[in-house]
Order: C-alpha cells, then structure tokens, then sequence
C-alpha cells in the first residue's frame, strides 16, 4: 500500500521526505528486504563487496555471505545474534568508523534474527536512493515531471508559470510576495543583471515616466540584444568552466592565444546558440567544425591548469597525466551535467551512482587531450599568400642583387676596412646575412646585409658588448630567403660559463628544427667546439682542445660542396676537419638561430654567454679568408654605409624596392593573421593508448581496461560509446559530446535553467550550481525546476527565452524592501518573498564605473588588456599588477587578461574567483580590504578625476556651477537626484576638498555598488 | 519578540566576514572556535569534546624554508654517513630524484653537537637556532610525495599538489577568525629577495571565502596594498569624503529599512579606519629596544631582512593575527641561488642561507620564550624536502652539491602544546631515507590543527561536492610529540 501511494507524489517529494525525517525506521517505507538491502548498501558494501573485498568478506550476496571472511565463517543460519557478524557490530567494531545509530542496529538484528537470506545475485550499491547515498532513482537523474495543473488560481500577480509556483510556496508558508520595485530599482536591476552596465540617468527618467510592460519589454528585448548581453554572461560561464590564461604550476606561463575560447563564448551567447550545439562544441569543435570557431570553442577542455615541469620521474609523470583527466572530467560532469565524477577515480563515488568504471570511461573518452596551440586556415587566404610570396621573391631577388653591388663597390672604394665598418678588400666575400649585437637595442634585430628581421625570446638585458645569453633566451630570424649549400658560419662570442654543454651559437635550420647545422659548445666533449646536427648526421669530433678563454674568440665553420667540414677558431684550424655529406636548405624553407642549438627551445640547447657578431656565408671561404675575419673584430657588413657611396639613380631604385618589399610584406603580415590564426586548444595525442581503471587511483595498479563511454546510470545501460579501443581522439570526443547532449537531457536542461536562475536571483532553485548528487542541495522548487527545464527544452534550449521568461515574470521585478514576516520565516529569501539584496560583482563595479566615467572603450573581443607586468625569473612567470592602469585597460572586465594567481588588487578583494577550479557560485565577502580597495585603489582615484573631468567640461568653478556637478555627480552614479540635506553635505564637501572627493564618496556608497 | 521588528536571523557577525567564525558552508560540519572553547555545529549537534582537544596553541609562526633544507647537514645527525663518505650508494634502484644524477655518498660539510639540557643534536650549520635546542620538538622522519619544488611547496601549504587548495594559514582563518578584528589573521611576510615559485598560490584561500587568503605585508613605506591612497590628499579630505559615504549609507538605510547587508558594509569602513592606524603601528618596529633589536639582528647586514620578519612577525602575533608565514628563499634557479636549492654546492649555500636567518629566527624563539608567549604560541621551522646523501655529480665522483630528498627530511615545531627538546622518527644509517615512523605533511597538518583545538577532520568546507578537508582522506595526530 505504502509503495503504491509513493509514486503518486512527484520523486522529489518523497527523496526529501527520505532525507527530512528523522529516523531510519520511521523514514523508510521500504518492505524489510529493501531496507537491509538499502542499510549494507549504504554502511557495509563499500568495502565489503567487489572484486577484493576488506577481510575477504563479501555482504552483497547470499553465497558471500556463506562464504563468509578470510578469518572464517561470520554467520550461520540459525545462529542469530551468537553470529560473529552481530557481534563485531554490537560491539561497535564495526564499522569502523560512523557507528550504525540503535535504530540501524535494530533492522540489522531483526534481520539477522529472521534468518532471511540474501539475494544470489549482488546488490547494487548504486540501485536505491537511501539515506546514505543517492541510487539510480536519485530525483536530478530522472525524466522531468510533467506540469501539474496550475492551483494557485486567479491572481493578478501572477504574471507566468514562474509566478505560480513561487506564490504556491510562499503561501504554503504564510507569506505574501512583496510589492514591485521602482522604476529606478528595476531598470538598474534588469539592466546590470543582463548587461553588466547600469543604465543612464536619462534612461531612468523616461522609464519613471513610462513605466508600463509594453516599455520594460521593450528595454529587455533591447537588453538581450545587446552585445553587452553576451560579454556578461559569457563571463558566468567562465568562472564555470575555469577560464585563465596561464599554466599555473611551477612555471605559470601565459597563453597569449587563450582568448579565442572567451570571445567564442561571447559570439555564441549573443547568437543564442542552442545550448546543447553550444555544449558539443566545447567538447568536439575541433572535430564538428575544423576551423577558428571550433577551435576556439574546444579549449574548454584544455581551459584549466597545466603543469608544464613534470620531474624526470615515471611516477610523477603518470601522477601529473592522472591528476590533469581527473581536473577535465570533474569539470566537463559538473559543468553540463551537475555531477561530480571526480571523485570516482580512487573508489566508487561514495555518495551518488557513479562506478570508477564510468570514471575511466570517461577519462578514455578524453584521454587523447594534450594542450598546445592550433592554426586554423583559409585556403582561399593561403594561395593568395603564396602569390604574394613569388611576387615577394621577384622584389628580393633584385634588392639582393643590387646591394651585392653596393657592398662590392664599397669593399673596392674603402681603403681601410677596419677602421671603417665595412667589408674588407682581402677577403672580397661579403657575407649572405650578418648581425652586429654591439649596435644599440634598437637597431641589432636586423641583418645587416639583407635587412632579414630576427625575433628575440627571453630575458632581454641591454648590454653594449653583445647579446645577453642566460640560458632561457634565443634569437630566432625570419625564413632565409635563398638557398642555401656550401656555407661558412662565423661569429665572436665569449662563453660564460666555460661548464656549460650543449649550446648552439649560429644555428641554420629548417623552421620546424628537424634538420640543422650549427655551431655548437660542449655537447658531446666537455669545452670542444664541434659541428652540430640532426641526431649528429653530420657530426664527429673535430679533436680540438677544450676551450678556455672565457672572453671573446672567434670560431668559423666551413661546409664545402664535397661534404668537408672543417673549423677554425680566432682564424686558425681548430683540430681536425673531415669528410661527411653537405646538407642543403631551401628558400623560405629555413631561419638562423643564435644561442639556440635547435628547436623547439628547451633542455640543454640553450647556449650562454655573450654573442658580439656573427656573419654567415653561402659559400665556403677560403682559410685565408677566414683568418683575415678573424684578424678584424671590429669588421662589419654595413650596406647603409654601402649604399651613400652608390648614385642617387641607384638610391632611388633601390628605395622604390625597398618600398614595395614594405607593402608586400605587410600585406603579407595581414594575409598571414587571417589565414593562420594561432589558438590554445586541443592538440590530439594521435595515439591516445589504452586506458585502465586504476586500483584506488594508484598509478601503478592497472585494473582491467575500458573503452571511452560515459556515466553507466544516466542511461541505465552498459554506456561505452561503442568505439573501438584505438579510435581517434576526435571520435572519442564526438561520441562523448553527443553522449551529454542526447543520454540526459532531462538532467542537462535542469543543470542550465538552474544556472541561469542562479545568476538571476544569486541562489538557484539547487544552491549547489555544480553537484545535482547526493551532498549537493536539494530544490527548493523542483517544479518550477523541472517546468523551467521542459520549457528550455521545448523552445529548442534557448537562453534568450529562458531570460525573458525570467526577467519578465512578477517575482523578478519584486523589491527588495525587507518585511517583518519574511524575515521572520524566510530570512535567506529561499522562496523569494522579495528580490534578494545582492552586493554587485568586481566586473560589475569596475565596468560601471568605467562607463559612468565616460571612458569605457566598447571594443568587442580580440586579445585581452594587460593591467600586470610579466616577469619571467628563471622560467617562471610572475604577473605582478601595474601600479595604475594605463587607457587602453579601459575596457570591460571580461576582456581583462586573466593570469593564474596574481591577479588585480581591486577585483581580488570584490571575490573575482582565481581560474584554479570551476566557481560554480561566488564568495561574497564583506571585508576592511574592500573597503580599503575601494577608497583608495588608484582606479577608483582616476575614475573620480574622469567623472568630474566629465561633468565638469569646459565650466569655470562657481557656486552655481558647483552645485550642476553635484546634481550632475548624483545623476550618473546613483541615478537620482540628491535631496535637500544631501545637497546641504554634499555641497560643503564639494566646497571645501573639489568635486572629484565626492565622486569617490558616491562609489564607496551601497547605493552604488548593491543591487536592488 | 516583538512583531514590529524584523528579526535579525543571521547576526550581524555572519555577514561580516573579517574576524567572524567561518560560515557559509553548505551542508558543512564545521567546527567553531571561540576563545578556546569548542563547540560543534551542523550535522553532529551531539558532539561533545573531548579533553584532550583543549586548544594549546592561539596562534602560529611559520619560517618556510624555500628550495629544500639538507637535513644531513642541519638536524638529522649521520655518523654512518661520514663512515661511507666517498662510498657507492648500491642500489638498482632509479631513485626519484630532480636531476637524476646519483654522485659517491658525502658526509656532512658541518660537525654536529649535543646541546643543551636535553642533548638534542644540532650541525653548526645552525650555532644560534642550537642555543634554544631545549624548546625544539624536531621531527626526522618526514616524507613527501614530489621531488619538485613547486608541487612540493603546495603539498606542504595546503595537502595538495596542485593549485586552488587552502592553505594552513587559510584553514586556521576559516575555522578560528583572527584574534584581533583591525588585522588580518593570515599574514605572509615574504624573503626581501622575492617570492617563492607558485607565487600568491602559495598562501591562497583557494575555495575559501577570499578573506581567508594570505595578506602580503611588505617592507617599505606602504605595508599593506592600498591601505592609504596613493594620491596625494589631505588627511581632512579622506575624513569628509568617509563622513560623507557615512552619512549616505546611513540615509539609504533609513530608507530600505534594517538590512544585515547594508549595515556589515558600514562597519567594514569602520574596521578599515582602525587597520589603517593598526597596521602602521604594528610595522613600526623603530621603538623596539635596542636589545631586542640585537636579539633579532635587525641592524646587521646580512640578518636584517630575516630579522626584522622575525621581529615584526612577533608584533603581529602579539596583537591578534593567528597565523603568520615567513620565507627564507625567494625564486627558486638563477646563480648564485636565492633559495636553499643547493644542487651546486652546499658548504657555499646552506653557510648564506643559515646566516641570513640562524640569528633572528633563535632570536624569535629567545623573545617568544622571554614573554611567555611560547605556551600557547606555535613556532615551526619547515622545508618543502630534503636532499641526497650522494652528491649530485657523476657517479664516481664526490661533487660539493646534493639533490633533492623526498624519502627523508627533517623539520622542527617549538611552543604550545608539544614536548620540547625531543625527537619524532628516525632515518636509515645514511639518511637516504626514513626508518622508523615516517610522518607526512597530512599528519603535521593534523597535528597543527589538534593544538589548535581542531580535529582535522571536522574541519571541512563544501567544494564541487566533496566536504574538502585540509588533510583530504589522511591525516594522524603525532600524539607522541604533544606533551
């Protein structure tokens, strides 16, 4: 009978009617079997069950049972409360550490007692909800109820079904729904809550006038459309998904191609993307849409922490793998489905019907996820590219030739070529590229000879005597032009320190640094030069003696046709040559390196020291030649001094070429930038291997292996994804991007809808945004929950409409005005008696005052302002706050570069979540710091002296003028204006300290930075 | 009550989330502290205590030793060691290690001496900190789970190896507030050289409420970040332009009616007012005595960063602040090392490193003991790991520097509640790794909690549906070194 009337209440009802009373024998209706069942479930099985059971026993079957521990048997029939299974839990041994209470004692008794048997087959831990733990009939796992028949009858004040059901529980309560608000509360509500930007006074004013539905419609639709709309809610869902643009860990390096993900977010919510296209996106835009979109909207997964500086060990590597799949699955299951499958890694989840073989189902299904940086292309951009490329080389091939001849005639005109910096007669060679790093920081970065750009990466020091090596740095040119064969590499350098091993001075490379040949220290003989290659091809020792000078010399290695190589240091041999092979490199197909053996940077190939010139050759000189270089320090290839001794005619020429390599190269540059754009995303590991479920997490007990697959119980079948066990990461992650959308949607669309409520109201319907299981909270209006979620879904899951239903409802636009009742019965506001009182978030505060200010710059998207300083030390990043931000921060907050762990003073304080982890929720914190930020943060000084400069204009300071600012100060940061004993104040603090001391008083008010 | 007045459910104290006693945790057991006495809300409202959770410590100070001490050289004496000075380490074991290179075994570049009363054995690496032998509880059985300094950092400050977990400082925060309201109760001073690796992560609040993070107290004219302006204004201009936000808020009010939220932001301008005169006098250290200045080191070159920490650590301890945090070591690579790390050499570092803090921090014990705040004043002295007996260098080969240690290390705790001039464990006989009673940062953790009157694991806080504790599953009080 009791069974019978369970299931004419909607699940929700009798879950927390479960949870709500009191004790286990009165709580349950369950006939005897299915309340032991449910108490072994939830206080034995955990770890009495399973493949290796604690003691070797196992109680979640009748032959279990019979065979009892490994210490022998634990109950025969007949033998009651004499049994040792009574008596190890009479005496409290057992469990061993929550005790049953009397009452599990008594059901325990009356079971042993009634000599009942256990079933053959094991009971399913996950099967029933219970006290202990949530089963697969837990009320967020199942189909959403159907609507009831409204009871709440005729009431004006109900607007919407939202209204209805909100007014069923205050009335259930006693309570009554407040009034609504004033037009002034209301606009500013509505507009800060969809925008994240207040409205202007003069808005204000012709709502006050008009404040009728068919006008608050109008502005909402206006709202929604908006491309502030998408910029505030984008940066919800950022705290949710744990949006930083840095590493974290150790080195905490940033992600300057980051950004994409965040305005992808922002583009889809301003479209209104159906929420489950915008959810498999994330999951498989790489593979749905291989191009910048879905890129962009992928690196959610790769969104989080990294940890780039593993150790050497294979331990820490496997626990650093475990540890990042365990952080994208906790986040992926709480972010779209309200379940935490974390925490199944290690053990069964110990509260909702999650197995570890879920877990590692789904750890399979992203397990081919690796970070990196993508480069999405356009074809029809590309073979534009390349036509600009040849017309490129045509312009090049002709300046190339031209300053040759320069430089010839120069070497015949100049007498003295040491004491002027040009090349010398004796040799006659002039050099292919050449830099000189004793010219000043401004003008090293750059060939001498061919004007080829070079890159410099690291630590940049400014030193006259050369360019800084500290073993982190590098620099890297341009593609070389031409090809190259024989070659003679060149430069003075001074090694510092004389240990080091393993450093290139001059590398020529192919740009991915597969092939290279390189002047390199120390690598395989401790202090000898040697001629470094790919996997040392090319290489034998040269037997030369083991450098020893720490001050500049000058080394030269010479690559002749035949395959010779040979090296000369300060202009003699330097040990013995030898016979290989030469290696040649194509046009545009490679780039010099200096200080780098090879790409891509990293382990032993960085040199240090000091780099002062260096000069390579596309042909090999003769020894004479390379004496004579190494005689004249002071020598180099200057082809502007080249170029005076040339005719004006000449000049001309050259100049008009030089000029069409400008707009060719930067035509180029824009060509490049939309054809390849480069995105922090997924990079797929092509061969992403098996996965096992690990034993206790441990990474060194692989347990038997699973396929990728999702949460068995969400769909109450086997849930591998049918993949075979080496399919690709991208089918992976297409079967699992549909296995969300499609297997639950019930819980997909209740998850979103309570989100958004969430951010509507500052509590959702479930206070714990992320955990629909067992330990999360239970809805305090499951059926307005689950008629939000039906509606969401029928209307093609839509976020705009779930907005409008929302703002346009009465609840919404009721005030915030406290009452004795509601405080009385409902002091946290759980049932909405009124609009809750909230405290504006950090971005909320900063862009307000931006915008009020006048000095918002509304640019959409692109690369995020920078308000910190980088200062990398020894590999690791520090982002350290500006001491003031400079205009070009004036831009909304969610556009804010946003670093792992240091991060603004100002939003810190206001409970900006730092990107470690998902924030499903806020902290809201009242503290002295805030108040110290907010009086006295530079910002807040710069945004004072912007309003007043703004009211202000051109207008010379009277009284009468005096008191136009103060209106005019009201106006715009509280829309309104002041009253009399306000204007009395204010304008005796105007008087006597300026304008702008009220300015900072208005933004340190709760009128300004609370909601109502 | 009265029917014309709204009820203040929640007290005024909950809103205001400064000294209050943590709250806000959903579906939380949380313990609560006041004053020494316990009591337990949520979900064991039966819980009594028992009377050995009687708190002994009110508040801490932490000297974090950046880059990883040697303990072989410090507190852990190895006359085995010196035995096989020059020997191989056999072993086909692949040790996890930093840097992986496994040099001949090396003794110790520092004697070791029996001190004090209790003949606790200390190297003269460390001559002043050994003078107060006798207050010491070292314990050298320590183990850890990362030979990487960052994660080992973390591991240490939080019992996680990753960002976005709490620190202890942070935990202290949340479960017992500060003492005094116009401080905070979680202050980091940081080595005058720079912050360690990991930065603000270090001491983050993690999912705490973000007053539970670390506050940054730096040297210098402005201490605290944007305590006054940085514009220039009048004293009288910043006192009417607070008048004036007053009197509005007091307006709005009115107007709304009574609203624990509006009335807490109130009072936090209140609180902000006494910090901005509480945290220039607790910095100013010019009036301290001559002979504490000495005791401390402050006026000494090479001691006055550590020295006036040490010193300024006391003051804060003294008005209220419940946790302070000092580091010895700033960035972790770069030569010369500006941490303990010494891979290189360590004669050459650990003698730099030890002079910079050997004095203040003796000096901070001396004071400490000499006001009677040593009995309910909790001292540690803690390194992220140890380092190798072998030398880093190639095998046959006894080089100067050593790796890094995960398997064994020593750190020491002094003050309230522990027994003193005593030692927890034991390493094997070369200090390769630990023998006998291995304790991990967990059950430091939980010991630093139970002197603190918490039990470890009843201190937790709802996080993306796990009660986070700060001791994650593990954690065993060292009942053998509380007195």
């Amino acid at each position: 009978v009791f069974r019978s009337k369970l299931f004419a209440f909607p699940c929700w009802f009798w879950i927390s009617a479960l949870l709500v009373s009191v004790a286990w024998s009165e709580r349950v209706g369950f006939a005897g079997e299915g309340e032991i069942h449910a108490l072994l479930a939830g206080r034995c099985l955990e770890c009495h069950s399973g493949g290796v059971p604690q003691g070797g026993l196992d109680l979640s079957s009748s032959s279990g049972l019979a065979k009892g521990s490994d210490s022998g048997s634990v109950w025969e029939l007949g033998q009651g409360l004499k049994s040792t299974l009574w008596r190890v839990v009479e005496s409290g041994e057992m469990p061993p550490k929550a005790k049953l209470t009397e009452d599990e004692k008594k059901v325990l008794q009356s079971w042993i007692e009634s000599d009942a048997p256990l079933p053959e087959t094991p009971i399913d831990r996950f099967k029933i909800t219970s006290a202990y733990r949530a089963g697969y009939d837990w009320w967020a796992l199942r189909p959403l109820a159907s609507a009831r028949d409204p009871h709440w009858g005729e009431d004006p004040w109900v607007r919407n079904e939202i209204d209805g059901y909100v007014l069923d529980g205050l009335r259930a309560r006693g309570l009554n729904p407040n009034g609504p608000a004033t037009a002034r509360s209301l606009l500013r509500r509505v507009h800060l809550d969809l925008t994240g930007l207040p409205p202007s006074y003069d808005e204000v004013v012709a709502f006050e006038q008009d404040p009728s539905d068919a006008a608050y419609r109008a502005i909402v639709e206006r709202l929604l459309a908006s491309p502030a709309y998408g910029e505030r809610w984008a940066r919800h869902w950022l705290d949710v998904v744990r949006f930083g643009e840095s590493d974290g860990f150790e080195r905490n390096y940033p992600r300057p191609n980051g950004w994409h993900y965040r305005d992808w977010v922002i583009r889809a919510l301003n479209d209104d993307v159906a929420y489950d296209d915008f959810v498999r996106m994330q999951i498989a835009g790489d593979g749905i849409e291989p191009n910048e979109s879905g890129y962009a909207a992928a690196s959610f997964l790769v969104a989080g922490i990294h940890n780039t500086v593993v150790g050497s060990s294979d331990r820490m590597k496997r626990i650093a793998r475990q540890d990042e799949l365990e952080e994208k699955v906790g986040t992926l299951s709480q972010a779209f489905l309200g379940l935490t499958a974390q925490c199944a890694r290690c053990h069964e989840h110990k509260y909702d019907p999650i197995s570890m073989e879920s877990y590692y189902q789904l750890a399979a299904a992203i397990q081919g996820v690796d970070h990196g940086e993508r480069e999405s292309r356009d074809p029809q951009i590309e073979q534009r590219e390349r036509e600009r490329m040849q017309a490129r080389q045509v312009w090049s091939d002709q300046a190339m030739q031209l300053d040759q001849c320069a430089l010839q005639l120069a070497a015949q005109r100049d007498a003295a070529p040491v004491e002027r910096p040009i090349a010398p007669t004796a040799t006659g060679a002039t050099p292919m590229a050449a830099w000189n790093f004793e010219l000043p920081n401004d003008q090293r970065w750059t060939d001498t000879v061919g004007g080829l750009r070079a890159q410099f990466h690291g630590n940049q020091v400014d030193d006259p005597r050369g360019l800084v090596l500290d073993g982190q740095s590098y620099l890297a040119s341009d593609p070389i032009p031409i090809d190259v064969g024989a070659k003679t590499l060149t430069a003075w350098v001074t090694v510092d320190p004389l240990d080091q091993a393993g450093g290139g001075v001059v590398s020529l490379q192919t740009l991915n640094g597969a092939t290279f040949d390189a002047i390199v220290y120390g690598e395989r003989e401790p202090a000898q030069w040697m001629a470094g290659s790919d996997g040392f091809s090319r290489t034998q020792s040269f037997q030369g003696p083991a450098e020893s000078v720490s001050g500049p010399v000058h080394l030269a290695i010479r690559y002749e046709s035949d395959g010779t190589i040979t090296a000369f240091r300060n202009g003699a041999p330097y040990g013995q040559s030898y016979s290989n092979r030469l290696q040649s490199f194509g046009a545009n197909q490679a780039q010099w390196l200096f200080g780098l053996r090879h790409g891509p940077p990293g382990g032993n190939r960085f040199f240090r020291g000091l780099l002062h010139r260096v000069a390579m050759f596309d042909s090999a000189l003769s020894d004479t030649e390379i004496e004579q270089l190494a005689g004249a320090r002071a020598l180099h290839w200057d082809l502007r001094h080249a170029w005076t001794l040339m005719s004006e005619s000449d000049r001309e020429l050259r100049e008009q070429i030089r000029a069409s390599l400008v707009q060719i190269d930067s035509e180029l540059a824009a060509l490049r930038a939309q054809a390849k754009k480069k995105i922090y995303t997924v990079v797929s590991n092509p061969n992403p291997g098996p996965t096992h479920i690990l034993t206790r997490g441990d990474v060194y007990s692989e347990a038997e292996r699973v396929r990728a697959g999702g949460i068995t119980s969400l769909d109450g079948a086997h849930s591998d994804f049918g993949l075979a066990e080496d399919a690709s990461d991208v089918q992976r992650r297409l079967a699992l991007a549909d296995w969300i959308v499609r297997t639950n949607r019930s819980l997909l669309a209740r998850v979103m809808v309570n989100r958004v409520w969430h951010y509507h109201f500052g509590t959702g319907i479930v206070d714990t945004p992320n955990d629909f299981g067992f330990n999360g909270g239970r809805p305090t209006h499951p059926e307005l929950l689950d008629t939000l979620a039906s509606r969401f879904l029928d209307e093609g899951m839509r976020l705009k409409s779930l907005h409008r239903w929302i703002v346009l409802s009465s609840t919404y636009r009721m005030s915030t005005s406290p009452t004795p009742s509601g405080m009385q019965v409902d002091a946290q506001n759980r049932y909405l008696w009124r609009y809750p009182v909230r405290k504006l978030d950090g971005e909320s505060v900063r862009d307000s005052m931006l915008q009020i200010a006048g000095v918002l710059r509304r640019a959409i998207g692109g690369p995020g302002f920078v308000d910190v300083d980088f200062r990398e030390i020894n590999g690791t990043t520090y982002y350290l706050p500006k001491p003031m931000e400079s205009e070009d921060c004036f831009r909304r907050t969610v556009y804010r570069f946003n670093p792992r762990c240091e991060r603004s003073p100002l939003l810190d304080v206001l409970d900006c979540p730092d990107p470690s982890a998902t924030a499903p929720r806020r902290a809201n914190t009242t503290t002295p710091l805030q108040a110290l930020s907010l009086l006295n943060n530079p910002f807040v000084f710069q945004m004072s002296d912007a309003l007043v400069g703004r009211v202000r204009g051109d207008s010379v300071g009277s009284s009468a003028e005096d008191d136009r600012v103060i209106q005019q100060l009201f106006q715009q940061v509280l829309l309104r204006l002041p009253n009399d004993d306000e204007f009395v104040t204010a304008r005796e603090l105007v008087r006597q300290h300026g304008a702008t001391a009220l300015a900072r008083a208005l933004w340190n008010t709760n009128e300004f930075l609370i909601l109502e | 009550m009265r029917s014309n007045e709204a009820p203040q459910a929640m007290h005024r104290r909950d809103w205001l989330h400064w000294a209050q006693r943590g709250i806000g945790a959903t579906a939380a057991m949380v313990m609560l502290a006041q004053d020494g006495t316990l009591r337990s809300l949520g979900a064991n409202p039966n819980g009594t205590l028992a009377p050995e959770m009687a708190p002994k410590a009110k508040r801490a100070i932490q000297i974090c030793l950046i880059g990883g001490l040697s303990h072989l050289d410090s507190f852990d004496p190895k006359p085995g060691l010196d035995a096989l000075h020059g020997k191989t380490l056999s072993t086909d074991e692949k040790p996890d290690i930093f840097f992986g290179q496994m040099g001949l075994l090396r003794k110790s570049d520092w004697a070791f001496r029996q001190r004090g009363q209790s003949g606790l054995a200390i190297s003269e690496l460390f001559p002043q900190i050994a003078t107060q032998a006798d207050l010491l509880t070292v314990v050298r059985s320590m183990v850890t789970e990362s030979a990487n300094h960052t994660p080992a950092q973390f591991f240490e400050n939080s019992g996680f190896e990753l960002n976005g977990f709490p620190s202890v400082g942070s935990w202290l925060s949340y479960g017992l507030g500060s003492i005094a309201e116009d401080l905070p109760a979680y202050v980091v001073l940081p080595d005058g050289r720079g912050g360690p690796m990991g930065g603000a992560s270090n001491w983050s609040n993690g999912f705490l409420p973000s007053q539970h993070q670390g506050v940054l107290f730096h040297s210098g004219e402005h201490p605290v970040r944007d305590l006054t302006p940085m514009a220039s204004i009048s004293g009288d201009a910043d006192r009417a332009t607070r008048d004036m936000i007053a009197f509005l808020n007091r307006k709005n009010l009115e107007s709304h009616g009574p609203e624990d939220v509006l009335t807490a932001r109130m009072q936090s301008y209140e609180l902000a007012a006494r910090m901005q005169l509480s945290v220039p006098e607790v910095t100013q250290i010019d009036g301290e005595s001559r002979e504490t200045r000495d005791l401390y080191g402050v006026d000494a070159p090479e001691t006055a960063d550590m020295g006036r920490r040490c010193l300024l650590g006391r003051r804060l301890l003294e008005r209220g602040v419940r946790f302070v945090q000092l580091y010895s070591g700033g960035p972790i690579a770069g030569a010369p090392r500006s941490s303990w790390d010494a891979h290189e050499n360590v004669l050459e570092n650990h003698t730099a490193e030890s002079l910079r803090i050997d004095r203040p921090v003796a000096g901070l014990l001396a004071d400490l003991k000499a006001r009677g705040m040593l009995e309910d004043t909790l001292v540690l002295f803690t390194t992220e790991f140890g380092r190798t007996p072998f030398a880093q260098s190639e095998a046959d080969k006894i080089g100067p520097g050593r790796d890094h240690n995960r398997y064994a290390f020593s750190i020491w705790m002094a003050g309230a509640g522990l027994k003193p001039g005593t030692v927890h464990g034991e390493t094997d006989e070369i200090g390769w790794k630990v023998a006998s009673d291995p304790v991990t940062w967990h059950d430091i953790h939980a010991t630093i909690l139970h002197l603190f009157g918490i039990d470890h694991e009843q201190l937790v806080y709802y996080h993306n549906g796990i009660h986070r504790r700060l001791t994650n599953v593990h954690g065993e009080v060292l009942r053998g070194i509380l007195a």
